[in-house]
């Protein structure tokens, strides 16, 4: 069946492995409704995104490129006495508390502990309070309440040290860019953050949430389908037909062709890298990802071979057909996490390897992900399966600073800026934002940090489908075969049930193939075929990022119940008829 | 619960009592001296503190000294670190080591105005005194 093949191909495609390790930029989005939400792969399309800055981060991570603030040693020292003493609070409120308990305990025999301890504790602190005067000053402002004035007093010193730091000479010919674009159809529009450069915002567009009514475009291609089934001479099938039929058998054909030429290539090179490799520990990484991906391909015939055998089988009901494809969904969703995590870790060994097998294994890593994106490329015919496609990043322009990007000192950073993506203009679900940071000692980039989001429409809304539906009345009508195609008009409630918002920021797949949604449906059956059709009103669920649909309607002219399942636009077969909309 | 307590004002008793205090082996003392408005804001600051029950301050007592004049010659006979009995009068703290009983610090009415907090120094300064 075409859409498990074209499945099998999206195991692939999102190999997003990120880096660990502390980081000078961080991204965090705050949506319509509130929520907020740090270092993320995906963001609402409407919500705005802060970029903060870790200022100890940075300096450190100059200090690390050798670049020095140059202050005096004492001033250093005191920076470590209150950033240690900072991070021991907790201790020595937990032993002081313990001290009493035990005390407590047996008075008599534990007098001795219980002074020593307080002792000790109390002597500790007091070094810290009394080490500069006005550390000592600014823990009395406050209180008495010991913690807060610790808290106050060394928090306060310690940002009073990092200015000094900033401000040092050692760092004047250091400078810092941030900048943020949003890539929308591989064009790139600059966004706007205060403080960080002088952009102007863009026009102001919000992706409507609550939308019920049909856009011009969805009215025209209602009519388009209503005409298209009109013109076919074949409005009727028996539902193993469907499966079969002219518009599903090329695609299945097609796929079949390009999995196995692919796969054979890639099992070529896995088994090549493999003998490079002699007793490696990667090597067993690398073999554990060629199990996973054996298994899965020789589940594959027998799954393709039920839905090319559909026809013949006696026992095929709509319900079986549904939740094979629920299911095979599944396991691909699966199989697509055990190969990440498998690449993810032959990538976390690689540092440990010598510079030869790291040679070898990042070669392989480059094809396997180079054939990966094949898959992508071939399986995405024209006649069929746009829909499925991720995010292209290959054709991006490489991502440069313009001239309106502020180019700030140490000082002069902010420590957080802001940028409203309703600002950024016109938008729509799987455009991208891009951020860069970059921070230069006079010519050359020493620390250069960057970050993606894709967007998606997380929070909850309303999602307007067009598409045809099979249905199939649950009494006598005209129809002489099990479903008759008609147009549809479904309104989805999205993200209010099912799938959490945070799984949705994590992955793109819960936002597209594993996002199930529920809502209210419209279509125009023509149960009497007398060519004029009939109204229903029913209720649907729909998965895989809403290409497949099925529920309940009610055929109110013929006061006649019906079953449907449906595929959204765009259609394989109705391309030439319809205006395919932007993918929303 | 730190404790509170209310030196008496009667000379002979206001000793006694003094003495009997210092006899606690794990008990902090930190003095209150006087009775202007100094001390009574000073009063109030330690009925939040006690109110608040801190492990810092469980095993410290207050003592409300009104007239420190009655104490003053006992103040002199113990262990000091460094403060200078004779400008008791300029004092709303004194803080007082256990066990030991050393004289740790003094806060001035000055320095108590200008932060509160002067108060968990005093208390730390005594803890520390082993």
């Amino acid at each position: 069946m075409s859409l498990y093949k074209s499945l099998f191909s999206l195991l692939f495609l999102y190999i997003g492995i990120e880096l660990h390790g502390q980081k000078v930029l961080t991204v965090t989005e705050i949506d319509m409704d509130g929520g907020t939400f740090t270092g993320q792969k995906n963001a609402d399309i409407n919500s705005t995104i802060t970029l903060s800055f870790d200022q100890r981060e940075l300096i450190k991570k100059l200090n690390a490129h050798g670049v020095k603030a140059g202050l005096p040693d004492n001033i250093k020292k005191l920076l470590d006495l209150f950033t240690d003493a900072l991070a021991r609070k907790q201790q020595w409120i937990r032993a002081l508390n313990n001290t009493v308990v035990i005390y407590e305990k047996d008075k008599t025999t534990n007098l001795d502990l219980f002074l020593d301890e307080q002792s000790r504790i109390a002597l500790e602190i007091l070094t810290v309070i009394k080490a500069d005067e006005k550390a000592l000053g600014y823990f009395e402002e406050i209180g008495p309440a010991p913690w807060k004035q610790l808290t106050y007093a060394l928090q306060k010193r310690i940002n009073e040290i990092d200015s000094q730091i900033i401000h040092s000479t050692m760092y004047q010919d250091i400078r810092i860019r941030v900048g943020g674009r949003l890539m929308h159809n591989g064009q790139a529009t600059p966004l706007h953050f205060e403080g960080l450069d002088n952009n102007p915002s863009g026009e102001f567009y919000e992706v409507e949430r609550w939308r019920i009514m049909p856009t011009k475009e969805e009215l025209e291609q209602l009519t388009a389908l209503q005409q298209s089934i009109k013109d076919d001479p074949n409005t009727e099938f028996n539902l193993k037909q469907i499966v079969t039929s002219r518009y599903l058998s090329p695609i299945i054909d097609e796929l079949e062709n390009t999995l196995s030429t692919a796969w054979d290539s890639l099992r070529r090179d896995v088994n090549t890298t493999l003998e490079s490799l002699s007793d490696h520990p990667l090597k067993t990484s690398i073999l554990e990802l060629r199990i996973v991906g054996e298994k899965f391909i020789n589940s594959l015939p027998a799954k393709i071979n039920y839905y090319k055998n559909i026809q013949k089988s006696p026992s095929f009901t709509l319900a079986g057909f549904i939740q094979s494809v629920n299911n095979d969904a599944k396991d691909f969703a699966e199989i697509r996490m055990s190969i990440i995590d498998r690449l993810k870790t032959i990538k976390q060994q690689l540092p440990n390897a010598t510079n030869d097998v790291k040679i070898v294994v990042n070669k392989f890593i480059t094809k396997f992900e180079k054939h990966l994106q094949l898959f992508k490329v071939n399986i995405l015919t024209p006649s069929g399966l746009a829909f499925l496609t991720e995010n292209k990043k290959i054709n991006d322009a490489a991502f440069e600073f313009s001239d309106k990007v502020l180019s700030l000192s140490l000082a002069q950073l902010p420590s957080s800026s802001t940028s409203d993506l309703r600002y950024s203009g016109y938008r729509v679900a799987g455009d991208r934002v891009d951020i860069m940071l970059e921070v230069k000692k006079g010519d050359e980039v020493i620390i250069p940090e960057r970050r993606s989001l894709t967007l998606y429409r997380i929070i909850p809304h309303i999602q307007p489908t067009v598409g045809v539906i099979f249905a199939h009345p649950l009494s006598q009508t005209a129809i002489t075969k099990d479903v008759q195609m008609a147009p549809s008009y479904n309104l989805l409630f999205k993200g209010i049930f099912g799938i959490s918002k945070h799984a949705k920021r994590r992955s793109p797949l819960f936002n597209t193939l594993l996002d199930t949604n529920f809502g209210v449906h419209v279509s125009s059956p023509d149960f009497d075929k007398d060519d004029i059709p009939e109204l229903g009103f029913g209720v649907v669920a729909s998965t895989l990022n809403d290409y497949l649909q099925f529920g309940w309607s009610y055929n109110v002219f013929l006061g006649k119940n019906y079953l449907f399942f449906g595929l959204r636009a765009p259609l394989p077969f109705m391309n030439q008829n319809v205006n395919v909309s932007s993918r929303e | 619960m730190p404790r509170s307590c209310t030196l008496p004002s009667h000379p002979s008793e206001a000793v006694s009592f003094f003495h009997e205090i210092l006899n606690r082996p794990d008990e902090t003392l930190v003095l209150i001296l006087g009775s202007d408005e100094v001390a009574l804001n000073a009063r109030e600051v330690v009925e939040a503190v006690i109110a608040e029950n801190d492990s810092l301050f469980r095993y410290v007592n207050f003592v409300s000294v009104e007239n420190p004049s009655l104490i003053v010659e006992e103040l002199k006979n113990l262990m000091n670190d460094g403060v200078d009995i004779e400008d008791i009068d300029n004092f709303v703290f004194i803080s007082i080591s256990p066990y030991k009983n050393i004289i740790s610090e003094a806060v001035t009415r000055t320095r108590f105005q200008l932060g509160r907090g002067s108060l968990t120094t005093a208390v730390l300064a005594a803890i520390s005194n082993r």
